[in-house]
């Protein structure tokens, strides 16, 4: 869903209020580069594709289902959670798809049909914003992370020059806090949203997947 | 939102607006509705150049222009536009000969700059000067 219309005026009226002379147009041009770079340092906007795969193909387009533009393949995965090494050949394409590459053939299933792959990719902003030119972001951005994104306007904006608003003093404040909002955000999608975890665990192909221990598995493939 | 707000909306809003700063709302006028108007399109031209984000959202690199006083609206946020109004009048004030006149020009359009500056709006001044001690003019 996209950002609901309360957190959007909310975000809007604090910056009408700190940045007197602005304008609303001047305003959203800052506010889609400060999302663009936030979403493009934290791969916070993950969006998990199911792609259904074919025999002998290893070469497959995707596109997001939702809104924003695919940037970055964080991952996939199989119907038995097995990672698939995959390669994102080429971003950007019409409708924020993307093109994946895999370095084998997904397997069939035991009963000979074709499975699931699970694509996990992080998305960005892309425009055609909307109607009144408001960047499409997923509606959880601002009840999250508005302190954030209201720093790297607020930044922006005060870095120009010549402006009722410019202040080379706070834009340097501004944007170090917006810096500082990007690194715990994106420690916190590492850690899943969770207190106290870990961020890194070994790859699922780390995992044992005889019969040896005791894991049996759906569709034996590579030891 | 900007298009809630009907004050200083279309292109006719904006020249009876500067009538009645030059109090020349009584026919037959002293400035022609064609030379407000063309008044008018200068003050955007001016807009366009200190604030051109006033302009991108709805005309990209252009500037609006207006060949007639009508109904059409004039997409600007409505707290810069009240500049565009001294604007017009600034360059119909000018176009006078009296001296005195150049002086309120003058205050006009800085009175437009400060608007899109976000500045504090300067005081209208210039006007007939006072008498001179030696008892000339």
């Amino acid at each position: 869903m996209a950002m609901r219309k309360i957190d959007f005026e909310a975000l809007m009226n604090q910056l009408r209020i700190e940045l007197t002379g602005a304008s609303d147009t001047g305003i959203k041009y800052a506010l889609y580069h400060v999302m663009h770079e936030f979403f493009n340092d934290t791969n916070a906007w993950v969006e998990v594709i199911t792609l259904p795969t074919q025999q002998n193909i290893v070469d497959y387009d995707i596109a997001p289902a939702e809104d924003g533009q695919i940037v970055r393949l964080l991952g996939v995965v199989d119907q038995n959670n097995v990672n698939q090494p995959a390669l994102m050949t080429q971003v950007g394409m019409a409708g924020g798809g993307a093109h994946l590459l895999f370095e084998w053939a997904p397997n069939l299933l035991p009963n000979g049909q074709t499975q699931n792959f699970f694509v996990s990719v992080a998305k960005n902003v892309v425009r055609p914003n909307s109607r009144d030119n408001i960047p499409v972001a997923p509606d959880w951005l601002l009840p999250l992370y508005e302190r954030t994104i209201l720093d790297g306007v607020m930044g922006k904006m005060m870095n120009q020059p010549s402006t009722s608003y410019s202040n080379d003093a706070k834009a340097q404040y501004h944007l170090a806090r917006f810096r500082d909002g990007i690194a715990m955000a994106r420690t916190a999608v590492l850690r899943r949203n969770t207190l106290g975890s870990q961020a890194w665990s070994f790859p699922g192909t780390f995992k044992v997947g005889t019969q040896r221990g005791g894991i049996s598995t759906a569709n034996p493939t590579r030891f | 939102m900007a298009e809630d707000n009907d004050t200083l909306r279309t292109v006719e809003d904006y020249i009876n607006e500067a009538r009645t700063l030059l109090l020349d709302t009584t026919s037959p006028f002293r400035y022609e509705d064609a030379s407000l108007l063309q008044a008018f399109n200068l003050a955007l031209l001016e807009g366009k150049r200190v604030r051109s984000d006033l302009f991108v959202e709805h005309h990209g690199s252009g500037v609006p222009t207006f060949a007639i006083i009508s109904g059409a609206e004039v997409n600007i946020e409505p707290q810069f536009r009240l500049a565009f109004v001294y604007g017009t009048c600034a360059h119909a004030v000018t176009r006078d000969q009296e001296d005195v006149q150049d002086a309120r020009a003058n205050s006009l359009r800085q009175a437009m700059h400060s608007i899109l500056n976000g500045q504090n709006i300067s005081m209208i001044s210039g006007g007939t000067p006072a008498p001179q001690a030696n008892g000339r003019g």
